[in-house]
């Protein structure tokens, strides 16, 4: 058996004592870094990546994914604890996961967080051991034309998050339109032509969305506390006395109600890591969305629904590996990441790809058992006891005290991307506009959806009308296209069709 | 708070007594801030950041790298424009940022006036199309194209990329017509080939070494000057007879007005850095770049030529009025 | 006070729309040499949203008695409101005092600002300058970047090199 002994050697290559110890160094620093609001594990990688020249291949791309997996883990713990995600792809997390900490279940939402987690890593993991070339070759087939339907398809999750007063769905297609607006800002992406400039030159690569998603939700919420600190959540916090412990009982019952969300998510998160462009943040909130609209109950949602944890946080660490998928079989990184990865590996005088599966497998077949035991490891020995700590601490923390220097790291994350103190004026900007749209009944994830969407609907759609020369038969020839856009204006008639009967 | 004022002015009084006997001594005194206009883990990083241990050595200081990916990386280059010509700001800067961009779009500094280190080394090019594709030369490419007029589509990482303005160079040369599509960047436009989604691709070598050697990717046609090691039988697009080639570089540029010492003496050191064994090596084996030194002053007239050159594919294309 | 607030909002989004149409776009964004398809199919996106938003407050102004739509949670802004000032002072201040010595003024002044008294000055400062230092020494010394520079970043290059 090939694949066996492929899969040996890759162990015999991959395991050791020091890979092991890089890959929970690297899951802490990745938590680290995830958890804190403004600093995600991506800019850990990319900021770590020239320290990596020096060491061994194996090793080095071990740490980078510890601290890749890390900090799509990281990001959950303080959603949950503050209401203010770590990073962009624990924003969905933070829905279910605070209103589950204020009423006393914070260590069932972190926990359920953890599993997911690891569940929907492990999936993916699996899938790109046993199935990456298929899914790469599917993945290839999706073109400008498919891809575009795929994300008018999660567009329509919008949909779902809007309340269901008459006066609420119309604020969330205000958001939305807004959203979509802001992201036109900067160069147009296909002619590098100007739009909105002002004649500032910093505007021309566009909103950063990261940044974009710390403003509206890490700074406008901590402007929000801020209002609320006269009776902070902390003292109705203080006032449940009853935090309910888990036990293995408990546990396994969450598991249980999960698990078809969680495998949903997974595949979910799978699919859109292996599409080059799309990522961890996206996915999250596809696992959202189609959780709540599989939902018997989806009224609970965004009251603390243990489902609502489960869903995003196994979407988002599934992208991990898949996203490996087209860097492993076609030597093409699909995230940024997976271009820090290449790097990582090139510097090595290793080229991701093909030929590497066929000159040097045990270095793939090391790297994909490697990140087997990442979310096994990490999770169990890193991020299991951190999750407690945090608990246990961020209790007796005042919080007034805290935001500071969350506001501090919020800045700081935002200058890192690129360096400039541009950056740190956006972030303010739209941490009052979230601020001010918070206040008024609008909600932000809403805007950051169609924020983050937006660029990508917009360029697949002209890429795909500048391959059929102008026709829009382009989309109803693709049978993929046509039945995700038939999906979508199903689902989007049923959904609005059940808020009016309410 | 009166204690505070006090230290206040102290420190201010040191600023200006520290930033005066700086410049006064000998350079560099200090770690010298260098930005590279794109992000971390592509060639252009890779081969700064190799450069660069030598570089420190040359210098006797240190290198503070800084990934300033955005607008196409003339955000960086505007930033070293706009820094004090004291030689501890310089830039990595691809000649078409240079020379392509400030045609395009209003930037705030002018690539003249910018000082031209020196360029360690070129990006080569290659036109590729998918394994099963029915073309295997380059003139049966061309024959297609020129029997089927706006049929073929190729992938670039960007309208007004060089890798877009050489095939459209081909075009009015050949008379031909054929459409660009632009990606984000080389990895998409070689998926958009693999996926079948356009006919063909010109892409940076590194973006494509793995899927040509694992055969997925069949290459047509080199449109760099010379030929490249990881597919030498395939000839340049000077060997079919254009005269013309696609060039682009890494190179380095430092603020306008800076002392000719200063340049001198960073111009020395890349140089220093590129003709050191390992890095020859590492980029041949490891990187399938080439490092070719060139200085300063060939440097400019190099982006000079290319001003125009590409100035006049903008206008023909239709991207510049 | 709530549907009041709605029907202002949309109100202003209107107006936006429409300087969108006749002012930001030609001049933003055509003259700029860009596609503006995209740019239009967005903006009469919100422009109808705005108008459906709009009616929609007003009609949900006549339902309601003007007695009963005061917030139950009566929100006191003024703390907000004097931290975005702070921050933006704090940001404008970075370009020319550098990271360390605005962001401890900042974080001395903010933290201030929200705790109640009795406040402990000497242990703020302290705490201030030790996070900021912290900051500073992660960006510079062991992830070799940068971050804003100013008087005290100078100075402590100059005392390490």
């Amino acid at each position: 058996m090939n694949f066996i002994s492929n899969l040996m050697d890759g162990i015999n290559y991959g395991f050791s004592f020091l890979n092991l110890l890089g890959i929970l160094v690297g899951y802490l620093l990745g938590i680290i870094f995830g958890a804190i609001p403004g600093l995600t594990g991506g800019m850990a990688i990319v900021l770590l990546l020239p320290f990596t020249y020096n060491f061994s291949p194996i090793f080095a791309i071990a740490t980078l994914m510890g601290i890749y997996k890390g900090g799509v883990y990281g990001g959950s713990i303080t959603a949950i604890l503050f209401n203010i995600p770590g990073t962009p792809m624990a924003a969905a997390t933070a829905f279910d996961g605070y209103p589950m900490r204020i009423k006393g279940e914070g260590l069932r939402a972190l926990e359920m967080a953890l599993f997911a987690s690891i569940i929907g890593g492990t999936v993916s993991n699996l899938l790109l051991m046993f199935t990456a070339p298929p899914l790469a070759r599917v993945a290839l087939k999706l073109g400008p034309a498919e891809i575009s339907a795929l994300i008018f398809f999660a567009l329509t999750i919008i949909t779902n998050l809007m309340g269901n007063a008459a006066i609420e769905i119309w604020k969330g297609l205000v958001a939305a339109g807004l959203g979509l607006l802001f992201s036109i800002v900067g160069l147009d992406m296909l002619t590098a032509t100007r739009r909105y400039g002002f004649g500032i030159i910093q505007l021309d690569s566009g909103i950063n969305y990261i940044v974009a998603i710390i403003g509206i939700l890490a700074l406008a919420e901590v402007f929000n506390q801020i209002d609320q600190a006269g009776e902070l959540k902390l003292a109705v916090l203080k006032e449940v006395k009853i935090f309910k412990r888990p036990t293995m009982k408990s546990r396994l019952k969450d598991l249980k109600i999960c698990a078809k969300d969680i495998f949903r998510s997974s595949i979910v998160g799978s699919i859109i890591g292996a599409l080059p462009g799309l990522g961890a943040t996206e996915a999250a909130f596809l696992g959202y969305g189609e959780a709540k609209r599989n939902s018997k109950h989806p009224e609970t949602f965004g009251e603390g629904e243990i489902i609502g944890i489960a869903a995003p946080e196994s979407a988002n660490n599934a992208v991990c590996a898949a996203s490996m998928i087209p860097l492993v079989t076609l030597g093409i990184p699909g995230s940024v990441v997976a271009a820090a990865l290449f790097g990582a590996f090139m510097i090595q005088g290793m080229m991701p790809g093909p030929m590497l599966m066929k000159t040097n497998p045990e270095v793939i077949y090391g790297l994909f058992v490697l990140m087997l035991v990442t979310d096994i490891l990490g999770g169990l020995i890193v991020a299991y006891p951190i999750l407690y700590l945090a608990e246990k601490y961020m209790k007796k923390i005042a919080y007034n005290v805290l935001f500071p220097f969350i506001i501090v790291f919020c800045a700081v994350g935002s200058y890192g991307i690129n360096f400039n103190t541009f950056d740190i004026k956006v972030l303010l900007f739209l941490g009052v506009f979230g601020y001010f749209i918070k206040r008024n009944g609008f909600f932000g994830p809403i805007f950051l959806i169609a924020f983050i969407l937006g660029p990508f609907l917009e360029r697949n759609v002209r890429t795909a009308l500048i391959i059929s020369k102008g026709s829009i038969s382009i989309f109803l020839r693709s049978p993929v296209a046509l039945i995700l856009l038939a999906f979508s204006v199903i689902y989007t008639i049923s959904s609005i069709k059940k808020k009016f009967k309410k | 708070m009166n204690k505070f004022k006090l230290s206040i002015f102290l420190l201010l009084f040191l600023l200006f007594f520290v930033s005066f006997s700086v410049i006064a001594q000998d350079y560099p005194l200090k770690p010298i801030k260098s930005l590279i206009p794109l992000s971390a883990g592509g060639t252009s990083d890779i081969v700064a950041r190799a450069l660069a241990p030598y570089m420190e050595e040359y210098l006797g200081q240190p290198l503070v790298l800084i990934n300033k990916p955005g607008a196409n990386g003339t955000l960086a280059v505007a930033e070293v424009a706009q820094s004090e010509p004291d030689g501890y700001t310089f830039g990595w800067a691809n000649l078409p940022t240079l020379v392509i961009h400030s045609q395009l779009t209003e930037l705030p500094y002018d690539p003249e006036e910018l000082e031209f280190i020196a360029t360690a080394m070129p990006f080569e090019y290659v036109v590729l199309v998918r394994k099963d594709a029915s073309w295997n030369t380059w003139e049966e490419f061309i024959q297609y194209a020129k029997s089927n007029p706006g049929k073929i589509t190729y992938g670039v990482p960007g309208l007004g990329s060089t890798n877009h303005l050489a095939l459209e160079f081909v075009a009015m040369k050949e008379n031909i017509q054929w459409e660009p599509v632009p990606f984000p960047g080389n990895p998409e436009a070689i998926a958009a080939v693999l996926g079948g989604h356009v006919n063909a691709c010109n892409t940076s070598t590194t973006a494509a070494v793995s899927t040509v050697q694992s055969g997925e990717m069949k290459p047509l046609i080199v449109l760099s000057d010379k030929r490249i090691n990881l597919i030498p039988d395939i000839p340049t697009i000077l060997e079919k007879g254009y005269d013309f080639y696609q060039y682009s570089c890494l190179g380095a540029v430092l603020p306008p007005n800076t002392p000719e010492a200063i340049r001198l003496k960073l111009e020395q050191a890349i140089e220093y850095a590129c003709n050191q064994d390992d890095i020859q090596e590492k980029a041949k084996n490891n990187f399938f770049v080439t490092i070719d030194f060139k200085n300063g002053s060939e440097y400019r007239e190099l982006a000079t030529k290319y001003y125009k050159i590409w100035g006049d594919v903008l206008r023909q294309v239709g991207l510049l009025k | 006070m709530k549907y009041r607030n709605d029907t202002i909002i949309a109100f202003g989004l209107i107006v936006f729309c429409l300087i969108n149409y006749f002012y930001l776009i030609p001049s933003q964004v055509i003259k700029q040499g860009s596609q503006s398809t995209y740019v239009y199919i967005v903006n009469t996106f919100l422009f109808l949203s705005s108008i459906g938003y709009f009616f929609q407050g007003i009609l949900q102004k006549k339902f309601l008695t003007s007695g009963n739509q005061e917030n139950k949670i009566n929100k006191d802004s003024k703390k907000s409101i004097i931290i975005i000032i702070l921050v933006a002072i704090w940001i404008l201040l970075m370009d020319y005092l550098g990271f360390l010595l605005s962001t401890i003024v900042f974080l001395i002044v903010s933290i201030a600002t929200l705790s109640n008294p009795p406040r402990n000055y000497p242990k703020l400062l302290i705490l201030s300058i030790l996070f900021s230092l912290f900051i500073y020494i992660l960006f510079t010394v062991i992830l070799k970047t940068i971050l804003p520079e100013g008087i005290l970043e100078v100075l402590l290059q100059d005392i390490i090199y």
